[in-house]
Order: C-alpha cells, then structure tokens, then sequence
C-alpha cells in the first residue's frame, strides 16, 4: 500500500479551501481538516496531528506566521508550507525563518501544490 | 472621457449591430491565436505545458514568451517565429467587420481615425490624471496588475476608461488593504457578470449566481492581483503587507486607493457586449 500523508489546510477563504481540497483528492495526500482561521488551525492541530500543514500566509486575526510559531510550539517538529500570493523575497524569507519547511506562490494549480507537497515530504 | 474598444465605439454610433459586433468578436477570437496556442498547434509545446506557462503568468509579470525561454521550453528562433507568424496571422476586427459587410472599408476608415483621436485625448487625461496623484507610481502598479490579472484570468479585454472620484457602478466590490511603507486600500467593484466569470476561472465549476462563495473566490482574485502588486513595490524596495481581502458593500469605485480620506477611482470598461 502506498505511503498517505495527513495534511491540514489553512485558509480563511472558503473557495480556496476548496480548490485546495479538491486538487488533493486521488493523491497521497489525506486531507485530514481544513481551518479558517489560525485558532481553527491551532485546535485541529492538536486533534488530527497531521503529518504536514499547508498554511496561509494572510489571514485575519492571527496571521500565518503567527499560526506557524504557535504550532512550532506545539510541536517543533511540524512540518509546515506556507502559501501567499506575495512571492516577495522578504515574504518568502520570513516564512523560512519562522520555520516553515517551504513556501508557494499563489494562485496554487494542481500541478504546482502537488510538486512543492511532494517536495517536502520527499526531503523529510 | 473615453477609452473604449473600435467594436464599441462604432456601436455606440449605431454603425454596427450588437450582433454583428459579438460575431467579429467571436471570429477575431477564433482566428487570432495567443502565442501558446500557437506553439501548441506547431507542436513546440504540449497544451499542458502552455496551460503552465498561462498559470504562472498569474503570479509573475512576464509573457508567455519570456517564460517558456526561461523554462528552456522554448528557445529564441522559435520564439521569434512565432512572434511574426502571430502577427502575420493577426486580424483585426475592422478588417471582419468589412469582410462581412457590415460597414464600408472607407466609413471605417473615417471612424478609425476618429476613435485614433479620442483614445489619444483620453489617454493625455488620464496621464494627466495619474501624475496629479501622491502615489501615482504605486497606483500605476496595481492598475496595470489589474488589467493583467483580468485579463489572463477572465480572458476579457479591459481598459481604463477614467481616473477620478465617481460613485460605485458595480455593486459588488472587494477590498484588500496594503500597508508598510505604502499605505493604501485597493478596491475592485465588479459587474455581476464579470464576478461570475472570475469565480468560474478560480474554482473550475459553473457560478450561476452571486453568492458567498463566489465573493470569497473574487477575494483571492484580488488577493493575486495585490500580491503581484506588492511584489511590484518591493522591487522598488519598499516593505509592503497585506491585509486578508474583503467583500464590502458600499465602497466607493471600480479601483480605489485610499490615502486618509482621499481617494482614487479609476473607471475600467470591459469587453461584454450582451
């Protein structure tokens, strides 16, 4: 049997959680919650412990970044990607050093989400 | 003011028909093909590859060209032989509308050199316009993102049409606040049909009507074209955030930027003839 990775979105955009979802369906990615908020994401978390997070950058509230320290906290192993349609390199730059294992560009396309997901894992 | 396309200034004169004007449209779309289509039919690019190359035009401001040479796709003689059979092949709508006898060759080369004219007029104003405005270079940014993103994404021509303070056209507007060293508010107040368009490109099903799900996905079509635009301003070495975008309901324009409480429109006219 193939190896399944758990994943968790984080996104305050429905449309987006839902493309996301979407695009993952048939791969080796479970798609194990989907939150729409950093709260949301805290919470599930600590409920799913999936093996990886593909979180967004600018949401309200609690940002990305702020997401990401906090479940660093929760686990300093958690393996994070970030996504934001800013592909700045001061973006790109800050989601590193907050700790995330790598970073994608918006919009995301199948193809594209499925390389950098792939990618991470891969390097795990 | 006006900057509007020939087809709609020749039926707002009563020149042509609706119907006349929407089948040239058609057929010029048929006819004249974008660069990746014609790589593809010329078998220099799989319709996957030209797909990517289109997809990541989204989020980076480069043409389809520059792309495919960066992605060892393509190399420059091919490049520069598709460049001149698309121009060779190009046809413009004045030369359909002619060819289908719904105006004469010399009527239309009367109103051509009119619409010449007024475009010329228009776009002396909204220079004028632009260069009154304390941000003017970051307006500049995000509008010219604006039309690409519309334009890559919902396949629609738009162009400015005026730069000033107007009421709401559109009633659906979403807006996304920037802020670091440019602190502004971009807001973009769409008509309902080209939402439905923007939302059926994003979400890859069919948007029937207005709901809170096809807000949210001209959310993150807003979300593109800021986060091109603030990429843009980073290249001229400013720190830009931004704010997660929002669907409001009484914003002011089609495009705003907002200093305080001044604020700046600037009108867009789209291609939708029905």
């Amino acid at each position: 049997m193939s190896i399944k990775y758990r994943i968790l979105i984080v996104d305050d955009s429905a449309a987006m959680r839902m493309m996301i979802t979407a695009a993952l369906q048939e791969s080796e990615f479970d798609v194990v919650g989907a939150a729409k908020d950093g709260e949301q994401a805290l919470q599930l978390f600590k409920e799913t412990s999936p093996d990886l997070v593909l979180l967004d950058i600018v949401m309200p509230g609690m940002s990305g970044v702020e997401t990401l320290v906090h479940i660093k906290g929760i686990d300093k192993n958690a393996v994070v990607v970030m996504a934001s349609s800013m592909g700045t390199e001061d973006a790109v730059q800050g989601a590193l050093k907050a700790g995330a294992k790598n970073f994608l560009q918006k919009p995301i396309d199948q193809d594209g989400l499925l390389k950098v997901l792939r990618n991470t894992v891969s390097s795990l | 003011m006006s900057a509007k396309f020939i087809g709609q200034f020749l039926l707002e004169k009563g020149l042509i028909t609706s119907e006349a004007l929407l089948a040239a449209t058609e057929h010029q779309q048929r006819v004249n093909l974008t660069l990746g289509a014609l790589a593809v039919a010329q078998g220099l690019l799989s319709s996957a590859q030209a797909d990517a190359i289109n997809f990541e035009q989204q989020r980076s401001d480069k043409r389809f060209g520059e792309i495919a040479l960066e992605q060892n796709l393509l190399d420059m003689q091919q490049l520069k032989e598709l460049l001149r059979v698309q121009k060779e092949q190009r046809v413009f709508l004045g030369e359909i509308l002619i060819q289908q006898g719904h105006i004469s060759s010399d009527r239309f080369e009367t109103e051509l050199a009119l619409f010449k004219q007024e475009q010329e007029r228009s776009a002396e104003l909204i220079k004028v316009d632009l260069h009154s405005l304390p941000q003017r270079e970051a307006i500049e940014d995000f509008l010219d993102m604006t039309l690409k993103i519309l334009l890559r994404l919902a396949k629609e021509q738009v162009k400015i049409t005026s730069v000033s303070h107007t009421e709401a056209k559109f009633p659906y507007t979403i807006a996304q606040r920037i802020k670091g060293d440019q602190h502004f508010d971009y807001a973009l107040a769409l008509p309902e049909n080209l939402l439905l368009v923007l939302c059926e490109h994003f979400l890859k099903i069919k948007c029937m009507v207005v709901n809170e799900l096809a807000l949210d996905a001209a959310g993150e079509v807003v979300n593109i074209i800021t986060g091109n635009g603030c990429a843009k301003l980073s290249m001229r070495g400013m720190k830009v955030t931004l704010e997660p975008p929002r669907a409001i309901s009484s914003a002011a324009s089609d495009y705003a930027v907002c200093v305080g409480m001044s604020s700046v429109t600037a009108d867009f006219e789209a291609r939708f003839y029905l």
